[in-house]
C-alpha cells in the first residue's frame, strides 16, 4: 500500500505541471522483476515505448474461466497484433488455488487454453500483485508507451461469472487500448474489478 | 428464551395463520437457497415481501450489494405472471470478511434478503407461483458460482394478509433489522485523508463501538484498510482510505452506504462538504476489528441472561475472600440488633441501599469513561495506586475500630446499644458502600461474561446489568435482616459479642495487608514506604482519638489523619515493570505479552498461552498458584513447544483493555491458548485446574 500511496502522491504532484486535461489517472506504473514460465526475469523497463497490458489470472477461478472461453484469447491476439505486450500474471501463493508448481505446468495450461499472451509471470510471493494493488482475477491494467498507468479495473462492465453475459458487455480494456492508439485520453480510466479475490500466499 | 417467545407468539397468532407458502429449495453443497414468503396470502393491489434465504455452510460466505475487493452479489431473475412486479433486494447489514490483504463485504451463516413484490390490482384469487433464476457466488478459499431455479407459491385472497407460519416472522425481522435512513447528516472531505462525518439524533451519546462504513459502490474507498473513528457529542468522524475514484480525481457527488455503530446500522448519504457540528473531540472509538454484528440481534437475546448471571454472580460474591471481612463486620452489627426486628430490618435495607447506590455510581463512572473513549474495564478502581493506598488506610481504620482502639460517635459505643439510631443506619449504608468497593477485584469469575456483555452496550443496559448484580450482592443480608426466625438462632447479645468483634478485626487487618501487597506491585520501594508511614500515622491518630472526647485531642487526631491520607496518596505508578518480573522464581517462566509478540510466535509455529492477570485479581492469583505453577503445566508447555505470555493489567493499560474487549471480556482473568494452525484461540475457563491447561496445550500442539 505504501508503494501505492507514493505513486498517488507523485502523480498528484506531477499533474499540475503537465497540465494535460483528461490524464487524471495517468501515473507511473510500478516497475517489477518477476520470472516468467520460461524462468526468464521480466521487467517493465524492458518494454519501454510499447503498450503493456497486465492480466491477473487464476485458472481455478470461475471468472477467469468465463473469459477463457475465447474472449480473453481474442483480446490477447488483437492487442499483440497491434503492437502491445500482454503479460498474464498469477499471484496465487504456494499451495493456494491456481498456483502452478512449475513453469512447465503453467506453459502446458497456456497451450491447452490457446493463450496468446506474450508471457505468463509467476508472482507466487505476491510482490507484483501488491505493488499494483491487484485484487481480483481477472484484474486488468493498461500501461501506455510512456510507462503511465492509464487503465485499471475490470475487463468489462458486466460483473458476472456467466459466459453468455460477455456478448452484452462493454470491454473496458479494448476501449482503453483504442483510446491509447488514437492518442486520446482514456475515457474510463478505472472501474471496480470483479471476480475471485487473488489468493495471495 | 427466543424459542419460548416464538412458541407463545405462535400460539397467540395461530388462528390468523395459513399453511406455509410452498417453496422449492436449491441445495448446492455449500449453501441452501430458497425463496420464502412473509405472507402466505396476499391481497390484490398490495405490496408483499418474499425473501431469498441463504443457509451458508460454516467457513463459506456470500456477498453484499457491494462485495468489496472481490466477489459478486446474489442475483434473482424473475419469471412472474402478467402484471406482477419484483423490486430490488432489501439488503441485510453485511460483515467485513478479511482475506489476506483483501477485504470483502458479505454474509455467513443464515441470511434473509427480502424483495418487495407488487401484486396487481386485478390479480385473481387463488394460488400463484413466483419463480426466479438465482445466481449466488459462494466462496471459501475457492469461489463457486451457484445457479438454480427457486420458487414460492402464494395465495391471492382479499382481506388482510395472513403471515406465513414458517417464515413470516423471520422475513418481518429481516425487514425491521435492515439498515434504513435515520435522518443523519453526513458529509465527506478528501484533504490529507478521506474523512466521513455523520451526525444526528440516533447518534447523540450513542454507543459507537465497532463503527464501520460500508459504501454502496466499490470504487470509493480502499475496503481492506482500517477505518478509524473518533466520537463527538452528536456523531462521529470516520477516517477512510480513498479508493480509485478519489485517486483518479473523480470523486463521487454522493457517497452513500451503510454506517454500522454499536451494533446498529443506518443508511447514510454523504455529500462533499464541511463536517456537521459535534462529530469529534471526544476521543477514539473502541475498535471491534470491523466485525459488525448484524444489527439489533445481540441486545435482545443477551440482556435477560446477562442480568440473571449478574444476579447470581452478586449472590456468590458474598462468599469471596475479599468481601468476607466486610461482611463479618456487618454480621457483628446485625447480631447486635438481633433482639429488635425493626432496627434489624432498617439496617438491612440501609445496607442494601448502600450496595445498590455504589454499584450504580461505579457503573456510571465506567460508562462515562467509556463514552469518553477510555479503554477501561472492570476493576479499574484498583488500578490507581492512590486509590489502593486510601483503601488500605480505610481497612486499617475499620480493623482498629473493631479492635476497640477507638469508637465513632456515641451510637456504637457498646455493641447492641445503638438500636436504630441515625448513625447506625448511616453505618450500615457505609458498610454496603465499602463491601462493593472492596469486592470489585473479586468479581471476575462469575461476572466477567455478564460485564463483558455490557461493554459496548447502550448505557441503559449497562445500568440494568449492574442493578441486577447489586441486588444479588445485597440479597443475602437483606434477607437475613428480614427473617426473624434466622436471627433468633443467633445468641442473645452479651459479653461474647465484644470478643467476636475483636476476632473479626483480624480479617480486616488481613484485607489491609493484601491491599498493601497490591500496592507493592504497582509502585516502587520508596512509594510503599510512604504508604506504610501513612498507615502508621493513621493508626496513631485514631489511637489519640480513642483516648477520649477532648476537643484538642480530636483536633490533633484529625490533623494527623489528614497527614496520613496525604502520605498514602503519594505513591505513584512505578515505571512499567515488564510483566514477567513480578513472577517469583517458582512460577512458570513467562514473557511479557504484546499483540506483536503473539503474532511473531505464531508465525514461528509455536503454541502460545496467554494469561491476562492483575495483582489485585484474587482469582488470577489462585489460578497462578493452583494450576499454572504446577509441574504438570510446566511439562505440558515444554511438550507442546509452547511459550507462556503474561499480560499484567495491575496498572492501567489500554492495549490489554482492548485485547480483553476483543474477546468479549471486561476484566481479568482471561486465558487464551493459540495453536499454530488456527485463527481463533481456545478460551479457558476462569477457574483453572492443571489438567485443563495441560489438555488445552496438548490439543493446540496437535493442530496442523
Amino acid at each position: 500500500m505504501t508503494l501505492n500511496r507514493r505513486i498517488v502522491l507523485t502523480a498528484a504532484l506531477a499533474l499540475p505541471a503537465l497540465g494535460l486535461p483528461g490524464l487524471a489517472l495517468a501515473r507511473p506504473a510500478p516497475d517489477f522483476a518477476i520470472k516468467d514460465a520460461d524462468g526468464r526475469l521480466r521487467t517493465l523497463s524492458e518494454f519501454k515505448g510499447r503498450i503493456v497490458v497486465l492480466e491477473w489470472l487464476n485458472r481455478a477461478c470461475p471468472y477467469t474461466q468465463k473469459h477463457y472461453h475465447g474472449n480473453m484469447q481474442g483480446l490477447q491476439v488483437s492487442a499483440t497484433r497491434d503492437g502491445a505486450v500482454w503479460l498474464s500474471v498469477c499471484s496465487s501463493g504456494n499451495w493456494q488455488p491456481g498456483h502452478w508448481s512449475s513453469g512447465e505446468a503453467a506453459k502446458r495450461w497456456m497451450k491447452k487454453n490457446g493463450s496468446a499472451a506474450s508471457a505468463l509471470l509467476l508472482d507466487e510471493d505476491g510482490v507484483m500483485g501488491q505493488a499494483y494493488g491487484a485484487k481480483t482475477t481477472p484484474n486488468m491494467y493498461v500501461i501506455d508507451p510512456a510507462g503511465q498507468l492509464v487503465y485499471q479495473g475490470a475487463i468489462d462492465d458486466v460483473p458476472t461469472s456467466k459466459v453468455e453475459d460477455i456478448g452484452r458487455a462493454n470491454n473496458l480494456v479494448a476501449a482503453a487500448l483504442a483510446d491509447v492508439h488514437a492518442g486520446r485520453p482514456v475515457r474510463t480510466p478505472f472501474s471496480q474489478p470483479y471476480g475471485c479475490g487473488i489468493k495471495y500466499g | 428464551m427466543r424459542l419460548l417467545i416464538a412458541v407463545l407468539a405462535l400460539l397467540l397468532a395461530a388462528p390468523a395463520m395459513a399453511a406455509p407458502a410452498f417453496a422449492a429449495e436449491v441445495n448446492t453443497g455449500h449453501l441452501k437457497i430458497e425463496l420464502v414468503a412473509q405472507d402466505a396470502t396476499v391481497a390484490p393491489g398490495a405490496t408483499a415481501y418474499v425473501a431469498l434465504r441463504q443457509d451458508i455452510d460454516a467457513g463459506w460466505h456470500t456477498y453484499w450489494r457491494n462485495p468489496g475487493d472481490s466477489g459478486e452479489p446474489p442475483k434473482l431473475t424473475w419469471t412472474l405472471p402478467a402484471g406482477w412486479k419484483a423490486g430490488e433486494f432489501v439488503w441485510a447489514t453485511p460483515k467485513t470478511l478479511p482475506f489476506g490483504p483483501l477485504t470483502n463485504y458479505g454474509y455467513s451463516g443464515e441470511v434473509i434478503l427480502p424483495v418487495p413484490i407488487e401484486v396487481p390490482a386485478n390479480a385473481k384469487p387463488g394460488p400463484v407461483t413466483l419463480e426466479a433464476a438465482v445466481d449466488v457466488l459462494v466462496c471459501e478459499k475457492i469461489c463457486i458460482p451457484e445457479s438454480g431455479k427457486v420458487s414460492v407459491t402464494l395465495t391471492v385472497a382479499d382481506g388482510a394478509p395472513m403471515p406465513d407460519a414458517k417464515w413470516g416472522a423471520a422475513v418481518a425481522d429481516a425487514l425491521a433489522a435492515a439498515p434504513k435512513p435515520a435522518g443523519l447528516t453526513a458529509a465527506f472531505q478528501n484533504g490529507k485523508a478521506l474523512t466521513l462525518t455523520v451526525a444526528g439524533g440516533p447518534l447523540k451519546g450513542a454507543d459507537m463501538t465497532g463503527a464501520w462504513f460500508f459504501p454502496f459502490q466499490g470504487v470509493w474507498i480502499d475496503h481492506a484498510q482500517a477505518q478509524t473513528a473518533e466520537r463527538g457529542s452528536d456523531g462521529l468522524t470516520l477516517t477512510l482510505t480513498p479508493g480509485y475514484a478519489f485517486e483518479a480525481g473523480k470523486p463521487p457527488a454522493v457517497m452513500d452506504g451503510v454506517l454500522v455503530v454499536g451494533g446498529k446500522a443506518y443508511e447514510i448519504s454523504a455529500t462533499p462538504g464541511a463536517p456537521p457540528a459535534g462529530v469529534s473531540g471526544l476521543g477514539p472509538v473502541a475498535v471491534a476489528k470491523g466485525e459488525a454484528a448484524p444489527a439489533g440481534v445481540a441486545p435482545k437475546t443477551g440482556l435477560l441472561i446477562a442480568a440473571l448471571t449478574a444476579f447470581l454472580g452478586g449472590l456468590i460474591l458474598n462468599l469471596m475472600p475479599c468481601v468476607f471481612p466486610v461482611l463479618s463486620m456487618k454480621a457483628a452489627s446485625l447480631a447486635g440488633h438481633a433482639h429488635d426486628a425493626r432496627a434489624t430490618r432498617l439496617q438491612g435495607l440501609a445496607y442494601g441501599a448502600g450496595v445498590v447506590a455504589t454499584f450504580l455510581i461505579l457503573a456510571g463512572v465506567l460508562i462515562a469513561l467509556q463514552l469518553a473513549g477510555q479503554q477501561v474495564g472492570w476493576g479499574f478502581q484498583l488500578q490507581s495506586p492512590p486509590v489502593v493506598g486510601v483503601l488500605g488506610l480505610l481497612m486499617l481504620a475499620v480493623a482498629l475500630n473493631m479492635s476497640g482502639v477507638f469508637e465513632i460517635g456515641a451510637s456504637v459505643q457498646g455493641v447492641g446499644s445503638g438500636l436504630a439510631a441515625k448513625g447506625g443506619l448511616g453505618g450500615a449504608f457505609f458498610t454496603g458502600v465499602l463491601a462493593v468497593v472492596v469486592a470489585s477485584p473479586c468479581t471476575a469469575p462469575f461476572m466477567a461474561s455478564a460485564l463483558g456483555f455490557t461493554l459496548g452496550q447502550p448505557p441503559v443496559i449497562v445500568l440494568a446489568v449492574f442493578l441486577a448484580l447489586s441486588l444479588g450482592f445485597a440479597a443475602p443480608f437483606v434477607a437475613l435482616a428480614f427473617a426473624p426466625a434466622l436471627l433468633r438462632l443467633l445468641p442473645r447479645p452479651g459479653a461474647w459479642m465484644d470478643t467476636l468483634r475483636k476476632v473479626l478485626a483480624f480479617p480486616m487487618y488481613g484485607a489491609a495487608a493484601w491491599l498493601l501487597w497490591v500496592l507493592s506491585q504497582q509502585t516502587d520501594a520508596p512509594g510503599l514506604a510512604l504508604a506504610l508511614m501513612g498507615l502508621l500515622l493513621g493508626a496513631f491518630a485514631l489511637w489519640i482519638w480513642g483516648l477520649g472526647p477532648k476537643l484538642w485531642r480530636q483536633g490533633l487526631a484529625l490533623l494527623l489523619l489528614v497527614g496520613a491520607v496525604a502520605l498514602v496518596l503519594q505513591p505513584g505508578s512505578a515505571a512499567q515493570t515488564p510483566a514477567g518480573e513480578t513472577a517469583s522464581a517458582a512460577d512458570l517462566p513467562s514473557e511479557a505479552w504484546s499483540p506483536e509478540r503473539v503474532a511473531a510466535l505464531r508465525a514461528e509455529g509455536r503454541v502460545v498461552f496467554v494469561n491476562f492477570t492483575a495483582a489485585w485479581c484474587v482469582s488470577c492469583q489462585v489460578n497462578d498458584k493452583v494450576a499454572l505453577s504446577t509441574d504438570e503445566v510446566a511439562k505440558a508447555l515444554t511438550a507442546a513447544n509452547g511459550v507462556y505470555l503474561k499480560a499484567d493489567w495491575t496498572n492501567r493499560n489500554p492495549q490489554i483493555a482492548a485485547a480483553l474487549a476483543e474477546h468479549g471480556r471486561a476484566g481479568v482473568p482471561l486465558y487464551l491458548v493459540y495453536g499454530p494452525g488456527s485463527e481463533t484461540p481456545q478460551i479457558l475457563p476462569q477457574l483453572l485446574t492443571p489438567g485443563m491447561v495441560a489438555e488445552a496445550l496438548a490439543k493446540a500442539a496437535k493442530q496442523p
